[in-house]
């Protein structure tokens, strides 16, 4: 299991929150995810073998919001 | 306040400034709701059925909780003190959700309260399963994020010092707020985003007046005479003609009456230094006005609707008007010391 940082853009109320971690929790390979509206980050704990930090973004990216990678 | 006034600012500010803080989770999860239906290919009928779930859910648990706010209130007497300072966090509580609203700096994010990881966990993986439950549950859930003008109530609900007053009182509120959650739950896919926006930056706007209106009652209720109503008839004075207060012979004991508009009569003179007593019967006065309150003397005295009691003090041996209100300090009169 990993855990990475993801820098949210475009997130302007707490339920934004909510429509991000839906989708990634329900990713193959997503243990976790938690959305913090005030910091707008998303911390995911993951499993790199199922999926990748790209493919994070990309469903975030689905959401409707911007992800950028914290290293 | 009476319960009418309750239900028209739940209607109006209510259900505005609470359906920004809370509004977001329920279109969310009907959202969702209805991606998981067009992915059946089930959307057939309207969605009003799980929002009225939702908003019963809501209202039973507000009911509950305002019956526990007034028992809390009939427990305990809170001073003029604990009021100020409540009413005090009410207000930047208030400014804070509107400024972040309006996206003014980042900072503001953290006055918005966002609910636990878990509960949000739970929600989703119940509306999968179950949708009425799951919305059901959002609405009762609402309790633990509450926006400002429901805090606002909640304090109403505990100044009441009585539980089926408390449980009136936020009933009647969620009632009002929820024609305005019914009809963003319904048009949830059909309001556009710009429009959402602008509904949004108009809600603000009205929060932030709100907390004015707020803020200048609490400041009347530290004492000072320099709330927006005397500073602005100060001005007027000064620009224009005014008649100086009524001249009144000073008195020694006076009877007022409370009544849900106020006080009855809320003028009275008394001699500096005297000791003076007043008689207070209420008739219909819910809400704050059962808490005569003269802060600047630090007394108050509780009556009960139907009920009298009598409030005994002694005039400050300076001239010049008090001001006596409600514990809120909403509805306010003046005793002018000669």
């Amino acid at each position: 299991m990993k855990k990475v940082t993801l820098k949210i853009t475009g997130m302007d109320c707490v339920s934004c929150a909510f429509n991000i971690d839906g989708p990634l929790e329900d990713a193959d390979g997503v243990k976790e995810s938690k959305t913090n509206y005030a910091k707008q980050v998303t911390e995911v704990t993951y499993d790199e073998a199922s999926i990748t930090k790209q493919q994070l973004a990309a469903i975030v990216k689905g959401a409707g919001y911007i992800a950028t990678l914290v290293e | 306040m009476n319960l009418w006034a309750i239900f028209i600012t739940g209607l109006t500010v209510g259900g505005l400034s609470c359906m920004v803080v809370q509004g977001g989770l329920l279109t969310a999860t009907i959202a969702q709701r209805e991606q998981e239906k067009l992915k059946k290919r089930t959307l057939t009928t309207g969605n009003s059925l799980p929002i009225l779930m939702f908003l019963l859910a809501k209202l039973f648990a507000y009911t509950i909780l305002g019956f526990v706010l007034g028992s809390l209130g009939a427990a305990f007497t809170w001073s003029i003190t604990a009021t100020v300072i409540m009413q005090l966090v009410v207000v930047v509580f208030m400014v804070g959700t509107a400024l972040n609203i309006l996206n003014v700096h980042p900072v503001f994010r953290y006055f918005v309260i966002q609910p636990p990881h878990f509960l949000t966990r739970i929600i989703r993986k119940k509306s999968k399963s179950d949708d009425f439950f799951a919305l059901a549950l959002l609405g009762a859930f609402t309790v633990a994020i509450p926006c400002g003008a429901t805090q606002a109530m909640m304090a109403l609900a505990i100044a009441s010092g009585n539980p089926l007053m408390g449980a009136a009182i936020l009933f009647v509120f969620i009632l009002g707020t929820s024609p305005v959650f019914f009809l963003l739950g319904y048009f949830t896919t059909k309001l556009g985003d710009t429009l959402q926006q602008k509904f949004m930056k108009f809600a603000a706007v009205v929060i932030i007046l709100l907390a004015i209106f707020n803020a200048n009652n609490t400041l009347a209720l530290t004492g000072s005479n320099f709330t927006l109503e005397n500073i602005a008839n100060g001005f007027y004075c000064t620009v224009s003609y005014c008649n100086d207060l009524p001249i009144q012979t000073p008195v020694s004991s006076a009877a007022i009456t409370i009544e849900d508009s106020g006080y009855l009569p809320n003028h009275l003179t008394v001699k500096a230094g005297s000791p003076v007593t007043i008689q207070l019967k209420n008739n219909n006065g819910t809400g704050c006005t059962q808490s005569f309150t003269i802060p600047s003397l630090g007394v108050q005295k509780v009556v009960p609707v139907g009920s009298t009691g009598t409030l005994t003090f002694t005039a400050p041996q300076k001239a010049g008007p008090i001001a006596f209100m409600c514990s809120m300090g909403m509805y306010r009169g003046t005793i002018n010391v000669i």
